[in-house]
């Protein structure tokens, strides 16, 4: 095994194992705040990995053609797009991922003013201290 | 409560030694594989090259998936965060008395917030306008943006900024406005298509074989000729105020319930 190939696999185990501490974490703990904490470090992780998924070993440059300009920009010829081709990474998780990002905000502001509400009306964030009474009609 | 946490970190572990092998395994990705996906090799030699029939005219790949091959799913995404804000006004809305009066800021902290805040949002939007030709878009600089009006809460009060215009209503009309225009770009092609007799459809960039009504993608001004890729200038802009004042807002309102109390 290279040390190119550990380093990848050690990567990777890493990436995972941060998100298992995310994922447990937002099973075991019962405060609302860090439940929120470990889903955005389990959402994060879910992102690296994404992202990990679209590296190649002799990708060496983002997925952008080199020296966009805004004025008087040539095209590339086909052998320029060949070689950036080989050379860039996978741009298609790193697309999916500008989605994942916003959404997640999008989930977190709802959640954090939840469990504000949560906080006002019951006192407590603590979800092993909420008593569950039976609803009055 | 010591077994069930016992059994969760079990099961998590396991899953986590069982996703390595499946990624390994299956050949979701492999470090010795060099060359990439065939789709991403369609979009990577495809995107910026003249002679193809989805070029987009911008040599980032990124923006030009996002906004022009998959642009009205992002139009969606857009909405799912205003959705997002309207929930989050809706159930903070009147009164609250968790409040507690914040200690003011020291004279270093204010200082340094008013001399970084203008660089951050500078930056932002040198990110978003230049969003189809390097790294960076309409996501990218609003995300950016967004430290900006963080800063100036955290060292000055969100009051510093209702005396810059930033209020709850502007910036909710703001953001409001924006969406109707990324709709409206969106629509452009389809409606001068009906009247002109051409093919359009929505969110489409630029011409093709089939459907003539698309954008232009170059301008050619006095003093030279400038690359805006057809619409994936304007989506940039209109998104990155979009998202900039949608988070700037969500900020204000997360911070209303501590600031309510001090006044």
């Amino acid at each position: 095994m290279s040390i190119e190939e550990f380093l990848w696999y050690y990567i990777l185990f890493m990436v995972l194992g941060t998100a298992a501490v995310g994922l447990c974490g937002m099973v075991c703990r019962p405060h609302m705040i860090k439940k929120l904490i470990m889903l955005t470090i389990y959402s994060d992780a879910i992102e690296m990995l994404a992202v990990l998924l679209g590296y190649r070993i002799l990708a060496t440059q983002p997925p952008v053609f080199f020296g966009g300009v805004l004025e008087g920009f040539t095209f590339p010829t086909e052998a320029e797009l060949r070689d950036f081709a080989s050379s860039a990474v996978d741009p298609i998780p790193q697309v999916l991922i500008v989605t994942a990002i916003v959404i997640g905000l999008a989930v977190m502001l709802f959640l954090a003013t939840i469990s504000i509400k949560a906080a006002e009306l019951f006192g407590t964030q603590n979800l092993s201290k909420l008593e569950v009474g039976e609803l009055d009609e | 409560m010591r077994n069930r946490l016992g059994l969760t970190a079990f099961i998590t572990s396991s899953l986590v030694v069982l996703m390595t092998l499946v990624i390994v395994k299956s050949g979701l990705t492999n470090p010795l594989i060099a060359e990439n996906t065939q789709l991403a090799m369609k979009f990577l030699t495809n995107i910026p090259n003249l002679n193809s029939s989805i070029f987009s005219a911008s040599p980032e790949i990124v923006t030009s998936v996002l906004w022009d091959h998959r642009g009205i799913d992002t139009f969606y995404e857009t909405t799912v965060l205003f959705l997002a804000i309207v929930g989050a006004l809706y159930v903070l809305e009147g009164k609250h008395d968790l409040a507690r009066a914040r200690e003011e800021s020291t004279i270093i902290t204010r200082v340094v917030a008013k001399l970084v805040t203008p660089l951050i949002v500078v930056v932002a939007a040198s990110v978003a306008i230049h969003g189809h030709l390097t790294p960076g878009g309409g996501f990218q600089g609003g995300a950016i943006f967004v430290v900006g009006p963080l800063i100036m809460i955290l060292a000055l009060g969100s009051s510093k900024l209702a005396e810059l215009g930033l209020s709850k209503e502007s910036l909710l009309s703001v953001r409001s406005l924006a969406l109707l225009g990324v709709a409206l770009v969106g629509i452009t092609s389809v409606l001068a298509g009906m009247l002109g007799g051409y093919t359009g459809y929505i969110f489409m960039n630029l011409p093709k074989t089939h459907a003539e009504a698309g954008f232009p993608y170059l301008i050619h001004l006095p003093w030279g000729t400038l690359l805006f890729s057809g619409t994936l200038i304007f989506l940039n802009i209109l998104e990155f105020v979009a998202v900039s004042a949608g988070f700037t807002l969500s900020l204000i309102i997360l911070d209303s319930v501590v600031e309510r109390e001090e006044k």
